[in-house]
């Protein structure tokens, strides 16, 4: 968005006819107020971070109009690689994270040091499905200093805080009611948790004492990051000696848990403000699921109605069909308190367990209706009021992420160079580098 | 400041009782006056879907992309004048109303056009020149729509000084005819190998 409320782009013209409808949009603000005239010039680099058939690197130099020899060049380079080398808030040191839901319990900050162990699977043979990316966040210290922008920046450790919110409280019980489905069921069936970051923790803490859980994030936190890790942290920093309870304590060998942030793929539009941390989920290739045994696949979605996939998993899920690996769905929503039930002396509403059905003698219907494990033998009835992901089944489509093209321009940050000397200078995106007080005056 | 533009024009088949043209139309239509970054996403990334699932009727197409700033402007208001002066469009309508809905022929033809006036050396015009760099000999492949359509929920709008779609017909019962699309003036759209 532009600075003002009135969104960028004003109509110009409209036609509405019986041989034609069209219409044609211009961006006042790009009109009267270039800043890429403003300093001074832009050469751009792509760098072909990704594949993209028959492409090498494009490289184009533009000078400006008022000037015959451009003093800096715009780069893109992948963000968590700036971020690593200069900082987790790379071009917006001392800037907030906000943080929604911040728990109010005792919170050992220095624990933060421990999460890519805690936050690890207890099997060896899951670990390479695993990222510690974003659990490495923490504790990472800026290697270089960029020569435009030295502001200092404050370890991420200190920015962190723990959060709990009713989402998240909803989430782990609904992880956990799965959990109780799956006691005592071969561990044949891995679950994929797609949820917004936050609440993915939550539910695979749900799932911790049975599941074995393998985090995909590939991300850090940044305050204008396009993906809200920062949350997704805070979120572990809650749930953190959970994790490292059942680490040790979870039976062996527990079917794996891959976790995922749903927000990975959130729309980006404006990058002088916003700072492209996005990246696309890797799942297990089909061969490497089936060495695991595993034979159905699970996938948890928010709510029936956003019972699809997201765009970079299409491919991975047809894969696993395509194994004779089942794919099936569910959502968060499936699950929830029994009203007529009471609540036990000594609890609270907030602690009522969670059916599927929302309905304990519903429960056990999901086997039902996945049928992946013999119906139980318990008296039941099976629910009505769910979502239709048993009868999920991916489907063929194009995205963005088709496997001959593959997104170019994804998780890359524009990085201001110097022109002459090619030492940068800093994130195009921050506001207090060297470039933007040596244009002010011209 | 200099230019680039993008600019992609493709002609559909349409089967009997095809909605696209009628999703294509309200589509552009009931997009907002005033319109924000995620509103251009939105259109795009709707249009591109569109297009892409009916990928297997276009049958002819033409793209342009150009980091050259007289030739982006000049070409940029060439497309648009193709919307302002109706230049594809039929001046009558090619069927008559209440036919049969459920005759084998076809529903004729329609075009959905989209170009971008860019700013050159952005990173949405970085992003979309690595798109475009197709060898020669396969620009005008189906493959290469497909790619080009791809890459549109990409563009950064931040970048993007101007855009115009527009679709023809406005009408089902003017759509294009083969015969229409056989005059010299639709000759810039190839054959899609």
């Amino acid at each position: 968005m532009s600075d003002s409320a009135q969104p960028p782009f004003q109509r110009t013209n409209v036609l509405d006819k019986p041989g034609i409808v069209g219409a044609k949009w211009w961006q006042e603000g790009l009109a009267t107020g270039d800043p890429m005239a403003r300093r001074q010039a832009l050469v751009a680099i792509a760098v072909a971070g990704v594949l993209v058939v028959g492409m090498g690197t494009l490289i184009a130099a533009v000078a400006s109009s008022d000037s015959s020899e451009p003093d800096t060049t715009t780069k893109l380079f992948s963000a968590l690689d700036m971020q690593r080398k200069y900082g987790w808030s790379f071009g917006a040191s001392g800037e907030p994270l906000t943080f929604d839901g911040q728990s109010q319990q005792p919170f050992d900050r220095s624990a933060l040091g421990r999460m890519v162990a805690e936050f690890s699977p207890a099997q060896g043979r899951l670990k390479r499905f695993s990222s510690p990316t974003l659990f490495q966040s923490p504790s990472a210290l800026p290697t270089s200093t960029a020569e435009g922008d030295p502001t200092p920046v404050t370890p991420l450790r200190d920015a962190l805080q723990p959060i709990i919110t009713p989402a998240m409280a909803t989430a782990y019980r609904a992880g956990k009611s799965l959990a109780s489905l799956f006691e005592g069921v071969r561990p044949e069936t891995a679950v994929v948790v797609d949820l917004p970051g936050q609440q993915a923790i939550a539910f695979a803490a749900g799932l911790a004492e049975s599941f074995d859980p393998c985090f995909t994030f590939e991300n850090w936190p940044h305050p204008r990051g396009v993906v809200p890790a920062h949350l997704t942290l805070g979120a572990a920093a809650y749930y953190q000696p959970l994790f490292a309870r059942t680490l040790a304590s979870r039976k062996q060998p527990g079917p794996p848990v891959l976790v995922l942030d749903r927000s990975r793929l959130a729309a980006y539009t404006d990058d002088a403000k916003e700072f492209d941390n996005r990246y696309a989920a890797k799942l297990p290739t089909p061969g490497a699921l089936k060495d695991l045994g595993v034979k159905h696949v699970l996938y948890v979605v928010p709510s029936a109605s956003e019972l699809v996939e997201l765009d970079d998993l299409n491919e991975q899920l047809l894969g696993y069909l395509s194994v004779a690996v089942d794919v099936k769905a569910v959502a968060v929503t499936d699950f929830g308190p029994d009203p007529r039930r009471p609540i036990p002396a000594g609890q609270t509403a907030d602690d009522a367990p969670y059916y599927y059905g929302s309905e304990a003698g519903a429960h056990q219907g999901f086997w039902d209706r996945y049928l992946w494990s013999p119906p139980s033998k318990v008296a039941h009835t099976i629910p009505n009021n769910v979502s239709s992901g048993s009868s999920f089944v991916p489907k063929a489509r194009t995205t963005p992420f088709s496997s001959a093209v593959a997104p170019t321009g994804f998780g890359l940050v524009p990085v201001i160079i110097a022109a002459g000397t090619g030492v940068i200078l800093g994130a195009a995106l921050s506001r207090s580098g060297s470039w933007n007080r040596a244009s002010s005056g011209s | 400041m200099p230019h680039s533009i993008f600019a992609m024009e493709v002609c559909i088949r349409l089967p009997p009782q095809s909605t696209l043209p009628g999703e294509l139309r309200m589509l552009v239509m009931t997009q907002p006056t005033a319109s924000t970054y995620d509103d251009k996403f939105r259109l795009y990334r709707r249009a591109a879907d569109l297009v892409l699932a009916n990928l297997d009727h276009v049958t002819k197409g033409c793209w342009d992309y150009f980091d050259d700033d007289t030739k982006a402007q000049r070409d940029y208001k060439m497309w648009v004048d193709g919307m302002l002066t109706e230049e594809g469009a039929r001046t009558l309508p090619s069927r008559q109303r209440g036919g049969d809905p459920y005759r084998t022929e076809g529903a004729g033809y329609m075009t959905l056009t989209m170009a971008f006036l860019l700013i050159q050396g952005s990173p949405a015009d970085q992003q979309l020149a690595a798109r475009c760099n197709i060898p020669q000999g396969q620009l005008w492949q189906r493959w290469v729509f497909e790619r080009l359509l791809q890459g549109l929920p990409l563009i950064n709008f931040a970048s993007v000084k101007s855009d115009v779609i527009y679709v023809i017909p406005g009408d089902d019962h003017w759509a294009l005819t083969a015969q229409d699309l056989a005059e010299p003036k639709f000759n810039y759209l190839r054959p899609i190998g």
